[in-house]
């Protein structure tokens, strides 16, 4: 029978941080959707997720979207 | 497993063998040192050993931790491959967490990838190997050969702009030469199409499990199209002028086929993710390995062992036998079978415990804090001491074989070669290169295939540039998935990085991380003899390396040894990481240097 | 313009624990680059000759002999740079955790720590490069085996070499280039007596590279103002919720971008982590939960933020639209009373 293995490293001497504030991976899930950014389906035979973006994703004064319906929404820098 | 052969004794030296150390090495990344004895009567290595000085215990201090932490960590074990790394740490955490990034993200991580290779290859080629060929240090060891460059005319010159072969030398030169010079300025804008991708470099801000945070803009990969382009630009001159005088050293020094030769055992796990194809997903694992832009694969004596990366990972042994620890066949097993139930080894990553047993060294006994990773062949039941010879020449060589690879022409195997095709640039043509499987796994050849792979990496960015830039036009701006960390999991990856194999093995227990082995490539060129006897790549690639260089005993630098493991790439940082030791005694006796054996 | 001195060596340990990703930084650098300054393509500098291993020349014995010319006072002056952890080498009894060279008589190798109790009393300066060898950093993270540590802590925090000079720490994991170089150049100068005491703050760090926060240097910051933030990582937004601890973390680089103006952290998507800090790592991890501190603060400025981007709303409607008086037609509506006959 295997031996348990014993813990390598020593109980922490300091608390490295705060458990109780979210994660970043789980924000959308806990604060929902930011505006400007909405996901659109998966791509290809991966099904890897796609999304895209509305001009709210880049400004919260005035977001203006393209003219024409036909023009690609790009992201600014 | 626990059986030692018994070494036989060491015979007794022929009066001219001669100890030598070089220690440290220079013009590698990490602590290196050789030790060799050598025959200068018959002007040949006799027996070399590879030692290294330096331990900081990842896999010790990693264990408790968050699992989302991991490739920020792992980042660091390497200062010049720190995101290839992270690259194969996030990997790991995709197939752990079960998250698939978006296409675009996988885009992204495949340019800051390639960029690494350009960036990479280029510093270490051009700026740290290119020293060892260079008029100053060929003129210190050769100089009837520096001659003979002089009076030699370049076949390609019409294409690099070098005369002769000794203007190609002086180029070389540190510093002063205009080519040393020119790559240093290479290094840096290649580098800079790396931020573009993942922030900063070495270690990347923009990369996460899931994906990445860069934003993609049309800005974003026009920047990076313009440095790639000059960097195709330079290929142009870079790739025909290390064929001439790679050539060249064969034909003024016959013979030096010899110098780093090993037995061809390499070994390749794949460069690239197809998004189309990759869902990170173990059991599909085989499917999306063979789809990667460089084919992974086992190479033994030129045969093509196995593509499959499900074969790859049940193969690997982490054995012991000149390494300072103890065995861990009484300790638990983390992982008993795969996710597609096949059962998984004791020696294997995923339930290696390290158990350090610090200890004087001992040439004849244990002398090493590296252990020996192996790759287990199910057909003849050997231990393969693998190695990758410093990245490139697996690379391509697996690819070659697999006849698998095909990116739109730019890059293309036939079955036996390569070939990559680079469009016109600013003052050139469009080229066409072709890599041919070559006849020997020695020091040249190594650096050749170097040099083609920079070429091969700049063509496989012109292809994904495409492919971002028609997500970003489609309208994607997702670059991120988001996920949750389960309590129990495994996960591993594969990858190459720039000096050949990596792969990350984890195991989480209650969200945290309860086992993490990563396998960089040095550990696997630079591992020692193992309880089977089988020496290590570096040591035997040294060993039987006959001298061409032209001091005696007394000035003698060892440019030929320099040569021959400097072709590996090594990278210590990578090859000890993982070594740890929990305050016992730690005895090492180097042996003596420069003495006489009586 | 004249200096002082006419050559400066440098000695620079890689060998401390560390990946080395220091020195790599460093020859990304551009302002100036490391070839600049050895050309001698600075005016004013003295000679500079770099000892580093990972682009020296010689190597072996051949190397080494720097530094035992440093130890024997025959290099002088020069400029110990020290890279990676310092191991504690006196938690065990025998053996080394970080070793540089052999000792010629005894064959043992010899381990960083002394090279840095021989050469540090003879340097006009020391440098410590990377959080690693500035504040422990990675491999000084809690559970590790090697107890490793900063040059500061092993040397002392009121060490001073023999100019004077306190302990130079330029951390960054990695450094970032260029903070690097402008540090060793301005160091060169005031060893030409061509600048004043370089000033660092209590814990070491140039001031005028680490004397504001990230968050004060973040082309992100807007979006934080007015409460804006990003959810997913990925989006342009401030990524504060999402693990950035830029407010709280001394650092320039979103301020000159990583190299050449280019890249960076958290305004190019990547979470700050507090690299060039004494905390580093333990103090920021996990680093993808959001910092304690966000939390209260990104509240706060919610309930504001969104009526703020309203008013910014209102008065960028306004100054979008052309003031009345541009337009076609007989009349001339601008304010001005024509003086001739219409």
């Amino acid at each position: 029978m295997a031996e348990q293995q014993k813990p390598m490293a020593s109980a922490q001497p300091e608390p490295t941080h705060t458990p109780a504030t979210g994660k970043g991976e789980e924000k959308k899930k806990t604060q929902g959707k930011e505006a400007g950014r909405h996901d659109t389906g998966g791509t290809g035979k991966a099904k890897r997720p796609t999304g895209k973006s509305t001009a709210r994703q880049y400004t919260g004064v005035n977001p203006k979207e393209p003219v024409d319906p036909q023009s690609p929404h790009l992201q600014t820098p | 497993m626990t059986t030692q052969t018994t070494r036989e004794e060491t015979p007794a030296q022929p009066p001219q063998l001669v100890e030598m150390s070089w220690d440290p090495m220079t013009r590698i990344v990490g602590s290196l040192g050789i030790y060799t004895k050598i025959d200068f009567k018959q002007r040949k290595i006799v027996e070399a050993y590879s030692s290294s000085h330096i331990f900081r215990g990842y896999s010790l201090f990693m264990q408790g931790k968050d699992p989302r932490d991991a490739h920020f960590i792992t980042s660091r074990i390497c200062g010049i491959c720190g995101d290839n790394h992270a690259t194969c740490s996030v990997y790991t955490q995709n197939m752990a967490y079960g998250v698939k990034p978006p296409a675009l993200g996988e885009w992204i991580i495949n340019l800051g990838e390639a960029a690494e290779y350009m960036f990479d290859h280029n510093i270490f080629q051009e700026n740290l190997v290119g020293v060892d060929f260079c008029e100053q240090m060929v003129k210190e060891t050769n100089p009837a050969v520096l001659e003979k460059a002089n009076t030699t005319e370049a076949p390609h010159a019409r294409e690099h702009g070098y005369r002769t072969i000794g203007d190609i030398m002086r180029s070389l030169n540190p510093f002063t030469g205009e080519f040393y010079r020119e790559a240093l300025h290479v290094s840096r804008y290649t580098r800079e199409a790396f931020c573009l991708m993942e922030g900063r470099h070495v270690h990347p801000s923009t990369l996460y499990p899931g994906g990445v945070g860069t934003v993609a803009t049309v800005q974003v990969f026009t920047d990076y199209l313009v440095r790639l382009m000059k960097y195709v630009e330079w290929m142009k001159k870079v790739v025909p002028m290390h064929d001439d005088l790679f050539d060249f050293w064969y034909q003024a020094l016959p013979g030096y086929e010899q110098v780093g030769y090993r037995q061809t055992l390499l070994g390749c796990w794949g460069s690239w993710q197809d998004p189309d194809v990759c869902d990170y997903d173990y059991r599909t694992m085989d499917k999306w390995g063979r789809a990667m832009f460089v084919t992974p694969g086992v190479i033994v004596d030129g045969e093509l062992v196995t593509t499959s990366l499900v074969d790859i990972n049940l193969g690997i042994r982490i054995l012991l036998g000149s390494s300072y620890y103890e065995d861990w066949d009484n300790q638990r097993m983390f992982v008993d079978r795969d996710p597609l139930g096949n059962p998984v080894d004791r020696r294997h990553p995923w339930n290696q415990t390290t158990i350090p047993r610090p200890q004087k060294r001992d040439f004849n006994d244990k002398y090493s804090w590296t252990m020996s990773p192996r790759w287990y062949d199910q057909r003849t039941g050997k231990y393969l001491a693998l190695d990758t010879g410093g990245g490139p020449i697996a690379r391509l060589w697996s690819t070659a074989l697999a006849g698998l690879v095909n990116l739109g022409g730019l890059v293309e195997s036939t079955g036996h070669s390569v070939i990559i095709r680079l469009p016109k640039s600013a003052t050139k043509p469009a080229v066409e290169f072709e890599w041919k499987i070559p006849q020997w796994s020695n020091a040249i050849e190594r650096n050749r295939a170097r040099t083609y792979f920079q070429a091969y990496a700049a063509a496989v960015a012109l292809h994904c540039v495409e492919k971002a830039l028609d997500e970003v036009r489609a309208g994607h701006t997702k670059t991120w998935s988001d996920f949750t960390v389960p309590k129990e999991a495994i996960g591993c990856g594969f990858h190459e990085a720039v000096r050949g194999v990596l792969s990350h093995h984890m195991v989480i227990e209650n969200g945290k991380i309860a086992n993490y082995h990563p396998y960089p490539p040095t550990p696997w060129n630079g591992s020692v003899r193992d309880i089977y006897g089988t020496p290590g790549p570096y040591e035997d690639a040294v060993q039987n390396t006959p001298i061409f260089e032209e001091n005696g005993p007394d000035s003698f630098k060892g440019i030929d040894i320099m040569r021959a493991v400097r072709s590996f790439d090594p990278c210590l940082p990578c090859g000890v990481h993982m070594y740890l030791g929990e305050g016992k005694e730690l005895q090492t006796v180097l042996s003596p240097t420069f003495g006489v054996m009586p | 313009m004249a200096t002082k001195v006419e050559d400066v060596h440098v000695i620079w340990i890689v060998e401390g624990l560390g990946c080395e990703g220091d020195t790599i930084s460093v020859t990304a650098a551009t302002q100036p680059s490391i070839e600049d300054v050895v050309l001698g393509a600075i005016p004013g500098l003295p000679r500079v000759h770099i000892h580093n291993k990972c682009i020296a020349f010689e190597w072996g014995k051949d190397f080494m002999e720097w530094w035992y010319k440093a130890e024997r006072g025959e290099l002088d002056p020069f400029v110990l740079v020290f890279e990676g952890s310092v191991p504690n080498e006196s938690i065990k009894a025998e053996g080394y955790w970080a070793a540089l060279g052999a000792d010629p008589a005894t064959n043992q190798p010899i381990p960083v720590t002394q090279w840095i109790d021989r050469l540090a009393p003879k340097a006009l300066a020391v440098i410590a490069v990377g959080t690693c060898a500035t504040y422990g950093g990675i491999h000084a993270m809690q559970g590790n085996p090697t107890g490793a540590m900063g040059v500061n802590d092993y040397l002392g925090w009121n060490w001073k070499s023999k100019a004077g000079i306190p302990v130079v720490n330029v951390p960054g994991c990695p450094v970032q280039p260029d903070n690097f170089m402008e540090t060793i150049l301005y160091l060169l100068y005031q060893a030409g007596g061509m600048a004043p005491m370089i000033p660092l703050d209590d814990v070491g760090r140039p001031t005028w590279l680490f004397g504001k926060t990230v968050h004060e240097g973040c082309d992100r910051a807007g979006y934080y103002e007015q409460g804006d933030f990003a959810t997913e990582y990925g989006s342009p937004k401030c990524l504060v919720k999402l693990g950035c601890w830029g407010p709280v973390v001394n650092c320039n680089v979103p301020k000159r971008g990583w190299m050449n103006g280019i890249g960076g952290c958290p305004n190019v998507g990547g979470i700050c982590i507090g690299c060039t800090m004494p905390g580093f790592p333990d103090k920021f991890m996990p680093f993808m939960d959001e910092p304690p501190g966000a939390k209260l603060s990104t509240n706060v400025v919610s309930i504001w933020g969104g009526a703020l981007r309203a008013l910014r709303k209102l008065t960028n409607d306004t100054v979008n639209k052309e003031p009345s008086w541009r337009h076609t037609g007989r009349e001339l509506t601008t304010g001005y009373r024509p003086s001739w006959r219409r």
